[in-house]
C-alpha cells in the first residue's frame, strides 16, 4: 500500500511534463548513432534550444563556479581537519556511546522491517546476526531508534533474542568460540563505532574506530571541470577475532596512510605508516582518471589478515570506465606481509587458463586459518568482450599458508547466473548460490552436485555454513524472508526462525486530540488567497527569495484552503508549508498540530479570532502561535480565491 | 504462414541483429526502452535538457557496447544501467546547477499545482545519494523488479534492496509530506 502510494507520488513529483523525450529525439538520436559524431556536435536538449546563446546558462556557471570554490575550499578544510587528527600512535579513549535501549523501539507490530545480514556462528546452536532497521513506506521511524539490531540464538536459529541496537548498518560480527567474547565492526558507515562484549552479549562497550575509516574516498575534478569531492564508505578493515583487528586509513596527502593496529578490540590503537607507492605500487595522489575527466584519490582494495603476521592488500590498480561507470578493478597483484604490516611483498597471481587478454579481476575473499597452511583465494574475472559468460568466479588454493596461490578452479556458472556469490567452507567445501540455485563441492571444485532441497527459496540473499553439515539460508519467499538451516550439508532444510522487528509500534505516534471545537462554518470553507503584496513580503521577510514580477495571483500565490477539519497551503512560490487541522468555536477559529509543530494539541494550537467582511477574511492572533504558519496568518486578509 | 515483421521479433533476435550492425533492429530495442529511460534520466536529473541529453549519450554508448551484453540477458535493465551511469556522470559536472523552481515550471510545460505539490518529494530525492537515489527511481518510478534493479545498477538482488530500503528510509519524512499534499 505504502508503496503505491510512494509510485503514486512519484508519479506527480517527477512528471517531465509533456512531449518528453522530444518526438524528435529517438531520430535524432538515431542519427547520430549513424554518422557517431562527437558528443559536442550532437543535439542538446530543448532547453538549449530555447536560450541559443546560452546566457542564462554562463551567468549561472559563473556564479556556481564562485560558490563551487568556496565549497571545495570548506571541504577541502574538512578532510584536512579529519585526517590531521591521524596520529602516528593514537591511543583513543572508550567513546561516550553508549549501545541504544532496544526496548524502547521494540516492536510487537505486524510489519517486518528488519533486513538480515549475514550470521556468524560459533557452533551448530550459537550464532548472532545483525539485522538493519529500516522504516517501510511511509511509516515515521523515531530517530532514537537504532540503525540495526544485533540478535543471538543459542539454538541454531529457531529463536532470537535482542541483544543490542546499533548506530550503524552492514556490521560484521566475529566471536570467540566458547561465545563468550563478540565483536561487531562497522563495514563502510561513517561514525560507526566497535560493540564489544565479553560476556556474550549482556553487556557492550563501544569504541570508535580510527579516523580516516570511511572518509578517504575523495573524488576531485581536474582543471576543466569544476572542482568536485565527493565522500563515501571504504572497507579497509580487517578483524581476525574479536580483540584483534586493522584499519588501513588513506592520510590527506593521499599518498600515505595509516595501518591501525588493536588487540584489544579498539579500545587501544598503534600504527604504522605506510606509503602506498612503494608498499602497493599505486599513487593516489596521482589518481585515477574516469571518462568524464574526474580524478578519484581514493585508496581502494581489499584488507585481508590471518593472524597476527600475516596479511594481504588487494588494491585497486585501475579505475575504467567499463561502461557501466568507473569501476573498481584489481590488478592481479596482491600484497602479502608476514609483520603485521611493517612491510609487504608482492605475489602475482596466475591469470586461469583462457583468460583473455586485457580481462579485469574482482578480489572477493581470502579465507585462510591461523593454524592451517591451507586455504582459498576467491575472485571474478571480467572478459573485456562477450566472448564468454562474465564475470566468471574463481578460486586459487593455497596449501603453504598463502605464500603461493595456485589452481585457479572456476564456479560453475552459465549466462542466467548473473551473480554468484561463495561461502568457502574451508579449503575443500564451498558453496555458491545465485538467484538460479545453489551448488556445492566437497573436493575444492573437482566436482559440483546442486543442492535442490534448497530451491524452497524464490531468492537467495545469502548462504553460511559453520562447518559442512551445519548451514543457514536467508531468502524470500512469498510473503516474506525466512531463514532456513542444514544440519546435513544442505541435503535438507527446516525452517528455523528469523527475527522480526516489526516497526509498527515504534513509530506509530500518538493519536493526535483536537483541542475543543467544531468543524468549520460553511462560508469559511474552501480556498482564500493571501495578497501577492502579502506574499512577496512573507517571502522576503523569511530569505525565501522575491515573487516573479509583474506581481500577481498567478506569479505569487498562497492560499489558505479550508475544510471541516484541516487546512492546507496550496501555493506557486515553492514554499513547503505543512498542512494541518482545524476547528471553530464561535469566532475563534483554531490551527492545531502540523508537521513542523507536531501532534500535541496543547503545545500546537494557534488561536484566531476570524472577522469576514466584503468577502475579504480577517485573522487576528490571540495566542503565541507556537508553530511557524503564524507568519502566513496572523493578522492578514485573506481574499476568496478558487 | 504469413512471413514475421521486425516487429515481432523477440527481443533476443533483435539484440542479435543490433549486434551485428542492424540499426533499425537497435531503433527497435531503443524505442521500447525510451519510456522507461526517461522516466529514469529524468527522475535522476529533473531537468529535461540534461535527462535528453543523458539518454541520447546512454544510446550511443549501448550501441557501441552491445556486443558486451551477455547473451540472453534483456536489454533494458542493461540500458538502463547506462542511461543511469550516464545520468551520474551528467550530475558529477552540473552538480552545482541552481534550477529555480518556475524555471523547471516553465520548461515542464506541465500542470503548475502538480508540479509544486511534488516540490518535497523532490527535493528528497535530489538530496539522495546518487546510488540510493537510482534504485528507488528504478524500482518505483521505473517499475523494475529489485533484481532488474541489482542488474541495472551492477550489484547483487540483495544489495539492491538494501539500496531501496535505505533510501526508503531517508525519503521517509517527504513522503509523509507529499502524501499530505497529493493525497490531501
Amino acid at each position: 500500500m505504502a508503496e503505491e502510494r510512494l509510485r503514486r507520488n512519484l508519479d506527480v513529483a517527477l512528471d517531465p511534463g509533456p512531449d518528453f523525450p522530444s518526438r524528435a529525439w529517438l531520430s535524432q538520436t538515431m542519427a547520430a548513432i549513424e554518422n557517431d559524431v562527437p558528443r559536442a556536435t550532437r543535439i542538446r536538449g530543448i532547453a538549449a534550444a530555447r536560450d541559443p546563446l546560452d546566457l542564462l546558462w554562463r551567468g549561472r556557471r559563473v556564479a556556481a563556479i564562485v560558490a563551487v570554490i568556496a565549497l571545495a575550499v570548506a571541504a577541502t578544510a574538512g578532510f584536512l581537519a579529519i585526517h590531521s587528527k591521524v596520529g602516528p600512535a593514537p591511543v583513543h579513549p572508550p567513546l561516550g556511546i553508549a549501545p541504544h535501549d532496544v526496548g524502547l523501539c521494540s516492536p510487537t507490530g505486524s510489519t517486518t522491517c528488519g533486513f538480515a545480514g549475514q550470521p556468524v556462528f560459533v557452533s551448530a546452536n550459537v550464532g548472532w546476526l545483525t539485522e538493519d532497521f529500516i522504516d517501510q513506506g511511509s511509516v515515521a521511524c523515531n530517530p532514537a531508534c537504532p540503525k540495526a539490531v544485533l540478535f543471538r540464538t543459542d539454538d541454531g536459529g529457531s529463536h532470537w533474542s535482542v541483544q543490542v541496537g546499533l548506530p550503524g548498518y552492514s556490521q560484521k560480527i566475529l566471536a570467540s568460540p566458547d561465545g563468550r567474547e563478540v565483536l561487531v565492526v562497522p563495514q563502510g558507515d561513517l561514525g560507526a563505532a566497535l560493540f564489544h562484549s565479553t560476556d556474550g552479549g549482556a553487556h557492550w562497550t563501544a569504541f570508535p574506530v580510527p579516523a580516516g575509516l570511511g572518509e578517504s574516498a575523495v573524488t576531485q575534478c581536474n582543471f576543466s571541470n569544476p572542482p568536485c569531492t565527493i565522500t563515501g564508505p571504504t572497507e579497509l578493515i580487517d578483524f581476525i577475532n574479536p580483540r584483534e583487528g586493522w584499519v588501513l586509513s588513506q592520510e590527506a596527502s593521499f599518498t600515505m596512510a595509516d595501518l591501525f593496529h588493536t588487540t584489544d578490540s579498539g579500545a587501544s590503537w598503534s600504527s604504522t605508516r605506510v606509503d602506498l607507492r612503494s608498499a602497493f605500487k599505486v599513487d593516489p595522489a596521482k589518481g585515477w582518471t574516469d571518462s568524464a575527466g574526474h580524478v578519484d584519490h581514493t585508496l581502494y582494495g581489499k584488507l585481508f589478515f590471518r593472524d597476527s603476521s600475516t596479511g594481504w592488500f588487494a588494491p585497486v590498480t585501475a579505475c575504467v570506465d567499463s561502461g557501466a561507470g568507473c569501476g573498481q578493478q584489481f590488478g592481479w597483484d596482491l600484497y602479502m606481509t608476514h609483520d603485521g604490516g611493517r612491510t609487504w611483498l608482492a605475489q602475482s597471481l596466475q591469470p586461469p587458463a583462457g583468460t583473455p587478454p586485457g580481462a579485469t579481476v574482482t578480489i572477493d575473499t581470502v579465507r585462510l586459518a591461523a593454524n592451517d597452511p591451507n586455504g582459498t583465494l576467491a575472485l571474478r574475472v571480467t572478459a573485456p568482450n562477450a566472448t564468454q559468460p562474465d564475470p566468471r568466479p574463481y578460486v586459487y588454493t593455497t596449501s603453504d599458508g598463502g605464500d603461493h596461490w595456485l589452481n585457479p578452479t572456476q564456479v560453475p556458472g552459465s549466462s542466467s547466473l548473473s551473480y554468484v556469490q561463495l561461502d568457502l567452507i574451508d579449503a575443500t567445501h564451498w558453496v555458491a548460490w545465485s538467484s538460479s540455485g545453489v551448488i556445492h563441492t566437497s573436493d575444492g571444485g573437482q566436482r559440483w552436485d546442486s543442492l535442490p532441497s534448497a530451491s524452497f527459496l524464490l531468492n537467495v540473499l545469502w548462504l553460511m555454513f559453520a562447518d559442512p553439515s551445519h548451514g543457514w539460508a536467508y531468502g524470500e519467499v512469498a510473503g516474506g524472508f525466512v531463514l532456513d538451516r542444514t544440519t546435513d550439508g544442505g541435503v535438507h532444510w527446516t525452517r528455523a526462525g528469523i527475527p522480526e522487528m516489526g516497526c509498527s509500534s515504534c513509530l506509530t505516534t500518538p493519536a493526535p486530540s483536537p483541542p475543543p471545537g467544531g468543524p468549520v462554518p460553511s462560508q469559511l470553507l474552501g480556498y482564500w488567497d493571501l495578497s501577492p503584496a502579502a506574499v512577496s513580503s512573507i517571502l522576503q521577510a523569511s530569505g525565501k527569495g522575491t515573487c516573479p514580477t509583474p506581481l500577481t495571483a498567478a506569479t505569487c500565490k498562497i492560499s489558505l484552503q479550508l475544510t471541516d477539519t484541516e487546512y492546507f497551503w496550496p501555493n506557486n512560490v515553492g514554499l513547503s508549508l505543512a498542512k494541518g487541522g482545524v476547528v471553530v468555536k464561535g469566532n475563534e477559529i483554531d490551527f492545531w498540530w502540523a508537521a513542523d509543530c507536531g501532534p500535541d494539541a496543547a503545545n500546537s494550537t494557534g488561536r484566531y479570532k476570524w472577522t469576514l467582511a466584503g468577502g475579504v477574511l480577517h485573522l487576528t492572533s490571540l495566542n503565541k502561535d507556537p508553530c511557524p504558519r503564524s507568519v502566513l496568518l496572523a493578522n492578514q486578509s485573506f481574499m476568496r480565491g478558487s | 504462414m504469413g512471413s514475421r515483421s521486425m516487429d515481432d521479433l523477440p527481443e533476443q533476435a533483435l539484440i542479435a541483429r543490433a549486434i551485428e550492425g542492424d540499426r533499425s533492429a537497435y531503433e527497435q530495442l531503443l524505442a521500447a526502452a525510451t519510456r522507461s529511460a526517461s522516466r529514469l534520466a529524468f527522475g535522476l536529473l529533473q531537468d529535461r535538457s540534461l535527462a535528453e541529453d543523458a539518454m541520447q549519450e546512454a544510446a550511443l554508448r549501448a550501441w557501441r557496447r552491445l556486443p558486451n551484453l551477455r547473451a540472453g540477458s534483456r536489454f533494458q535493465p542493461w540500458f538502463m544501467g547506462i542511461v543511469a551511469n550516464q545520468c551520474r556522470e551528467i550530475r558529477r559536472g552540473h552538480w552545482w546547477q541552481i534550477v529555480q523552481l518556475s524555471e523547471s515550471v516553465a520548461a515542464a510545460g506541465t500542470d503548475e499545482s502538480a508540479w509544486l505539490e511534488g516540490e518535497d518529494l523532490r527535493r528528497a530525492i535530489a538530496r539522495l545519494p546518487f546510488d540510493q537515489r537510482a534504485a528507488v527511481v528504478l524500482h518505483f518510478h521505473v517499475d523494475l523488479s529489485v533484481a532488474d534493479v541489482g542488474a541495472a545498477l551492477g550489484i547483487s538482488t540483495s544489495g539492491a534492496k538494501k539500496r531501496i530500503n535505505r533510501a526508503l528510509k531517508r525519503l521517509r519524512p517527504a513522503i509523509a509530506v507529499s502524501e499530505a499534499r497529493v493525497n490531501g
